[in-house]
């Protein structure tokens, strides 16, 4: 009898209705997206084309990439941070430990990186160092660096109780002075310039990521990305540390009670999720730069709790969730690049609308109540016939 | 006489899928007293929250007075003349008696409280139903007993035709609970409607007029109590007959595993809270510590369990000072802890059985394969361990939050069972679970006794404690006041007086605790 059933029948209530939601909410994000871009763009089906095919470029001779890009990479490229910022956020929001600092960890991550190329392989001391060195010299001080931006306000909170949500939104804007404070004095910034860094020679960027031809391009950042999130699994469901951190996250008493010990493990999860922002914001500029520009915060540090959120603090769902995130941004990106096409930012409402439908508890409430008394009356049926 | 309450084929689905009541029929007569008896999980509170509108039924009809009531909230409730005693007190502990009863309905003057308005109210009340209340008192000044009182004011004077009380004796001593059966009977007399859950059966028969048996979420029947006996009442809540008697060989007690030496403990406002007290608990034997909620006991179970530090006086475990040892260290000496409410430090409720089961165990070896979890081992163990302790469920995977409370203690009486132990703390093992999951849960400590532990037992069920321990001390303001080294001739009533402070045994008597 089982085998008649599909694999959505078979699901239990809870997960059905999870689909059902998420399904209706991505349809809704979507719908809106048509209709906007119906209403403002000069050739509507065009740029639906764009934005719903463009980044699958590589599968799709009709797509003619403007000159210079790759629309498919466009779409890896956004996926890396958030891929990274996602897994960082889900290890700490599992200890409902709620640091927001990540935003100031991905930029503190990316100055180091961009410290250490200028000083191996900038203008501004030495030159010409291997770009291996550079790497990983940047990955490794731009992850300690990372690292710290969290880790204070979790000391904070532990020496003096300090609300850690607030003292780490405000550690974003010290890490957002402190960079602009290197570019606007002589710290970093090339003389020669109004705000950049200087520059270092191409080699680490080209190591970074490799070119074939005009439509793959490989990037080691994405390698690291998913190794990271892989990790994170690992480390979160299937070691005792993890059974522990998301233990703390479910009930804290209990936790306490059986022996965990919740403030240092609290801190921990704070320095792992900054170290993680850190290294994505080095494969940031090592992906794409050979000079730092950092006056603006990147918002990557936000889509990592968005994309937390989505994946329920679970790292292997973060692969779909980020995926399709980036998706709708590369499509939305390349689409306005357009000859009149309508702008990027209609991507934001587009994902604003998702996250709206896919938090209100109340949304698809009647369904998912009749969901669950149907269900409820069909086991107890089940139940009756065998007993009888 | 004519229903005065109906409730009609009442059906409610919770959201976890649970049918916790299926077309129950209840009804009740104006004037009568009337006890819903069940096991735990059984859908009385379910029921009841119906009626006081926290939850509104999927299917079936209320009906008061010969009208069909549509109860959304608790103030719908209220207005349909309906009032509840909570098991655990809504009362503002730094306000005055009067203050707390009038709350939701305060008498004004312009735009300020009229406080003497509200203690005539308060005084009206009383006098007419026969309580003897101080309405200028605080609350935090007040004993449990009247604290109840309080609670069952709070409600007559909104008015209420139909009490319901859920547990109302389960914190009392038999002497207050007397007292409040007394002043109960007058309000019935004076033509209230009450509707009493209880576990305990001897008082069910004691107090009420008319008995309804729901089982499973379905009315099993109702009966007049003096067509019923104690026994017929349990065998149609659990289906079986239990026997609630633990057959239990005398103890045989070995050397001391848990000695507490002058223990003194101040609680966070600064309060003495517990007094110089001294004690011992040797392999091998149950002691029971009793006395009124409040009097010490809490603090005491805290410090031993390291949920909370002690200030003057020594702990040992096993020879070792536990003011030292984190509660890591202390469960690596052998202490395990039935936590007095489960929910809150007993379990994970959104975790499954298995993740609750092996919580504690996490540093064993046997468990670890690498850094990684060693799944299969912990897969086999839960397993076994949720055929052994009983607990009803689909697999070991299910969640927690989906069992009925008895099946989470076995859960919890499992894990801490289950672990390496010398010491065994037991506070309200049995709080609020249904007979059948109950006796097991007894029955096991005293296994777990007979293979030599030590094991303190604290438990408002006075039954209970008699029963279980082999020797029992009584808290009462922070001190031992009485320590008796044999239970059994120990009757309910000398303990009451103990509890209540009214009698109290000699320093050298009290000494003896500490079997030096």
């Amino acid at each position: 009898m089982n085998k008649k059933k599909n694999f959505i029948q078979r699901m239990d209530v809870e997960a059905r209705f999870s689909l059902i939601r998420t399904a209706m909410a991505i349809a809704i994000g979507l719908g809106l997206a048509v209709v906007l871009i119906l209403l403002s763009a000069k050739n509507p089906a065009e740029s639906l084309r764009y934005f719903f095919l463009g980044p699958l470029q590589i599968l799709n001779p009709n797509v003619k990439p403007a000159i210079g890009w790759n629309y498919f990479d466009y779409w890896i490229q956004q996926m890396i941070p958030i891929l990274f910022t996602g897994a960082a956020v889900s290890i700490m929001f599992s200890a409902s430990k709620i640091n927001l600092g990540l935003e100031g960890s991905i930029m503190a991550g990316g100055l180091a990186c961009a410290w250490v190329c200028c000083l191996l392989d900038g203008d501004m001391v030495a030159k010409n160092a291997n770009p291996a060195l550079c790497i990983i010299l940047g990955l490794a001080v731009a992850t300690i660096a990372g690292a710290l931006v969290t880790l204070i306000p979790a000391l904070l909170e532990k020496r003096f109780g300090a609300n850690v949500m607030v003292t780490s939104l405000m550690m974003n804007y010290v890490i957002l002075y402190i960079s602009q404070y290197c570019l606007f004095s002589t710290t970093l910034r090339d003389p020669k310039t109004s705000k950049y860094s200087y520059q270092w020679t191409e080699k680490p960027v080209l190591t970074f990521k490799k070119i074939f031809g005009t439509k793959i391009t490989f990037r080691w950042g994405l390698i690291i990305a998913i190794v990271v999130v892989i990790l994170a699994w690992i480390f979160l469901y299937k070691t005792k540390w993890g059974f522990r951190i998301r233990q703390i996250g479910q009930n804290p008493s209990f936790a306490k009670y059986v022996g965990v010990s919740v403030v240092g493990l609290g801190v921990l999860v704070q320095v792992i999720g900054g170290a993680i922002g850190g290294l994505g914001g080095a494969t940031v500029i090592l992906g794409n730069y050979n000079y730092y520009y950092g006056i603006e915060m990147t918002g990557y540090g936000w889509d990592g709790v968005i994309m937390a959120i989505f994946a329920r603090n679970n790292p292997k769902k973060l692969f779909l969730s980020c995926a399709f995130i980036a998706y709708i941004r590369a499509g939305a990106l390349i689409m306005s690049t357009q000859p009149g096409g309508p702008i990027n930012e209609m991507t934001q409402i587009v994902e604003g609308v998702i996250i709206l439908f896919l938090l209100a508890e109340r949304f698809l409430a009647k369904t998912h109540r009749k969901m669950i008394v149907a269900d409820a009356r069909d086991k107890q049926a089940a139940k009756l016939a065998a007993e009888a | 006489m004519e229903n005065y309450l109906v409730m009609q084929d009442v059906t409610k689905i919770y959201n976890n899928g649970i049918i916790a009541n299926n077309k129950v029929n209840f009804s009740a007569k104006k004037g009568e007293i009337h006890a819903i008896c069940g096991e735990n999980g059984a859908g009385k509170t379910t029921l009841m929250k119906m009626l006081f509108g926290i939850e509104q039924p999927d299917e079936g009809k209320i009906i008061i007075n010969g009208v069909e009531k549509h109860l959304n909230s608790p103030s719908d409730a209220i207005k349909a003349g309906i009032g509840m005693v909570h098991q655990h007190f809504m009362q503002v502990p730094s306000l005055t008696v009067a203050e707390n009863v009038t709350l939701g309905i305060e008498p004004t003057k312009g735009l300020v409280f009229d406080k003497q308005k509200a203690v005539e109210m308060t005084q009206a009340c009383c006098e007419k139903y026969g309580f003897n209340i101080n309405p200028l008192a605080e609350i935090q000044d007040l004993s449990v007993g009247v604290k109840q009182k309080v609670e069952i004011v709070k409600a007559l004077v909104k008015g209420c035709e139909i009490l319901i009380l859920d547990e109302p004796t389960a914190v009392l001593t038999p002497q207050e609970t007397r007292e409040l059966f007394v002043q109960l009977k007058n309000l019935r007399d004076s033509g209230c409607t009450i509707i009493f859950i209880s576990h305990k059966l001897n008082e069910v028969k004691e107090l009420c007029d008319r008995v309804t048996v729901i089982k499973r979420g379905k009315t099993i029947g109702v009966w007049n109590i003096a067509d019923v006996t104690e026994a017929d009442i349990s065998r149609h809540m659990v289906g079986v007959d239990v026997d609630l008697n633990i057959p239990k060989e005398p103890a045989k007690p070995g050397e001391n595993v848990l000695t507490v030496k002058d223990l003194t403990v101040y609680n966070e406002a600064g309060k003495k809270k517990v007094d110089g007290v001294s004690f011992s608990v040797r392999r091998g034997e149950i002691v029971g510590i009793a006395g009124v909620e409040g009097n010490g006991q809490r603090e005491l179970i805290d410090v031993i369990t390291g949920l909370a530090k002690y200030n003057y006086g020594s702990i040992k475990l096993n020879g070792k000072e536990v003011r030292e040892m984190d509660i890591r260290t202390l469960r690596k000496n052998g202490m395990v802890h039935i936590p007095e409410d489960r929910n809150v430090y007993g379990c994970a409720l959104n975790m499954s059985i298995r993740d609750n089961m092996v919580a504690d165990k996490m540093d064993d070896p046997k468990y670890n394969k690498g850094v990684m979890l060693d799944e299969k081992a912990i897969a086999q163990d839960t397993t076994a361990w949720v055929d052994e302790y009983r607990v009803l469920c689909d697999s070991d995977k299910q969640l927690v939050g989906m069992l009925s409370g008895g099946n989470v203690q076995k859960v919890v009486v499992a894990r801490e069972f289950t672990s390496h132990s010398d010491l065994i703390i037991s506070d309200q093992p049995t709080r609020g679970i249904d007979v059948g999951a109950a006796e097991f849960v007894r029955s096991r400590m005293v296994d777990m006794r007979d293979q030599g532990k030590a094991i303190i037992l604290i438990s408002a069920d006075l039954a209970e404690i008699m029963s279980l321990s082999d020797s029992m001390i009584v808290m009462h303001g922070g001190k031992i006041n009485g320590y008796f080294p044999d239970v059994k001739h120990l009757t309910e009533d000398e303990l009451g007086f103990y509890m209540l402070g009214v009698k109290h045994m000699s320093e050298e008597e009290i000494r003896e605790a500490l079997h030096e």
